[in-house]
């Protein structure tokens, strides 16, 4: 379904991201849902409203109404996040009939170079340092702490990619020190709410106790990555 | 049952009410003035599967304890009560750092029975037998006390803290108030 949408007209104005993004990062983390996100230009998405609902029906995609979700024909559900190049605020852009979420964090990342990457297999993602800066950031109750987690995974695999570090601290220096802190915080909670679950569970659940591991490790990187980054000017 | 998406209005006001319960959240982190201070530690997970054994005790905690005096290092409820005079856990456990010739050791002089890997909490909700809380590693910060008892070192045990029960600033406050002078206490009397 994806390479049908990527391959579309559509395709060079949506990224891959949210946990179906880690299809472009990793080929280890698994992306736990078969819900798609994609980002999407808001303000693209309201001048060319008609454009998107007539192509995306041409894909087999049912749009909701009053969302910005389309169903498409397998059951498979895809939904349109929303970013902006005008702002950095959070909104509800997009057109009268397909509304839809902007999120200023996310405008400020996509506006920031090599924030995105090409995918082999046509179509762009949310480059891996951008997808962990979007997960470490993401605010919702619900599912939180499964974001944090995933971050954490990212900067795990990537530990020993200079680049991919350097990356990361360049986007969340966007960021107030607040906003920072706050998601370190929330990593660490999520990282040590696993370590709880991981100790009470059974020798089965030796997988878990890996990631786990590989958790902790990505909670220590980050803390001194961000550490390394109040030094710098 | 049709499925029903959430229309983006909805969606708004549940991002609303998030955004809310995070700045809460926040609040509640500043309010505490060691929140930056302690977003540098790096948690150590004591309870580390594959590493942590329990195993219940066969004699009092002071009789295993002695037995184990200059093997263990002792970390958490343990070393602070050694060290300071008071514990901050009702459970009258024993939790320390050793090798497993050390552990297998207490077992075979029947201080303890066999130790298991599962179940591992060292703030139960419900009530056990005391047990040892053993973390298999003996590369560990420690400091020996006049008595022969090792102990982890303060930034050692704040990092068991937060990994062990996550960032309790009322608890570290405490504990930092009076672990680290007892310490050096101890230290300036040898």
């Amino acid at each position: 379904m994806l390479r049908r949408v990527r391959s579309s007209p559509l395709g060079k104005h949506l990224i891959l991201a949210g946990s179906s993004g880690l299809y472009g990062a990793s080929e280890s983390i698994p992306a736990l849902t078969e819900d798609v996100d994609v980002l999407i230009d808001a303000d693209w998405a309201a001048k060319e409203e008609r454009h998107l609902l007539k192509e995306m029906k041409q894909l087999g995609f049912e749009h909701q109404a009053a969302t910005s979700t389309f169903l498409g024909e397998d059951g498979i559900s895809l939904d349109l996040v929303g970013y902006s190049r005008q702002d950095s605020g959070d909104r509800i852009g997009g057109g009268r009939e397909v509304p839809i979420m902007v999120f200023g964090d996310l405008s400020k990342i996509l506006s920031a170079p090599g924030s995105t990457v090409e995918l082999s297999t046509q179509g762009r993602a949310l480059a891996p340092a951008a997808l962990t800066a979007v997960k470490l950031l993401t605010i919702r109750l619900e599912k939180g702490s499964k974001d944090k987690l995933q971050g954490l995974l990212l900067i795990a695999e990537n530990a020993t990619n200079e680049n991919y570090l350097t990356d990361l601290l360049r986007l969340l220096k966007l960021f107030d020190s607040d906003r920072i802190e706050d998601a370190v915080s929330d990593a660490q909670a999520a990282c040590l709410a696993v370590s709880g679950d991981v100790v009470r569970a059974d020798a089965q659940a030796s997988g878990y106790g890996d990631m786990s591991q590989a958790i902790n490790h990505g909670l220590d990187i980050l803390k001194h990555l961000v550490s390394s980054g109040e030094e710098q000017p | 049952m049709s499925q029903r998406f959430l229309t983006t209005a909805e969606r708004w006001r549940r991002y609303q009410r998030d955004l809310d319960a995070y700045r809460r959240r926040s609040l509640f982190r500043r309010s505490h003035s060691r929140f930056r201070r302690d977003l540098a530690i790096l948690p150590h997970v004591f309870l580390l599967p594959g590493k942590a054994r329990i195993a219940p005790l066969c004699e009092t905690e002071e009789t295993v304890r002695l037995a184990l005096r200059g093997k263990a290092v002792w970390t958490l409820d343990t070393a602070t009560r050694i060290v300071s005079g008071f514990g901050f856990l009702v459970s009258p456990d024993l939790q320390g750092y050793m090798s497993i010739g050390d552990l297998e050791w207490a077992e075979d002089a029947g201080l303890i029975s066999e130790p298991g890997s599962s179940g591992l909490s060292i703030d139960p909700l419900y009530r056990r037998p005391p047990v040892l809380i053993a973390h298999l590693e003996e590369d560990i910060p420690n400091l020996e006390l006049p008595s022969g008892d090792r102990v982890v070192p303060w930034d050692f045990l704040a990092r068991d803290v937060m990994g062990t029960l996550g960032w309790r600033p009322d608890l570290l406050t405490r504990l930092e108030a009076t672990y680290p002078a007892a310490l050096t206490a101890f230290h300036q009397l040898s």
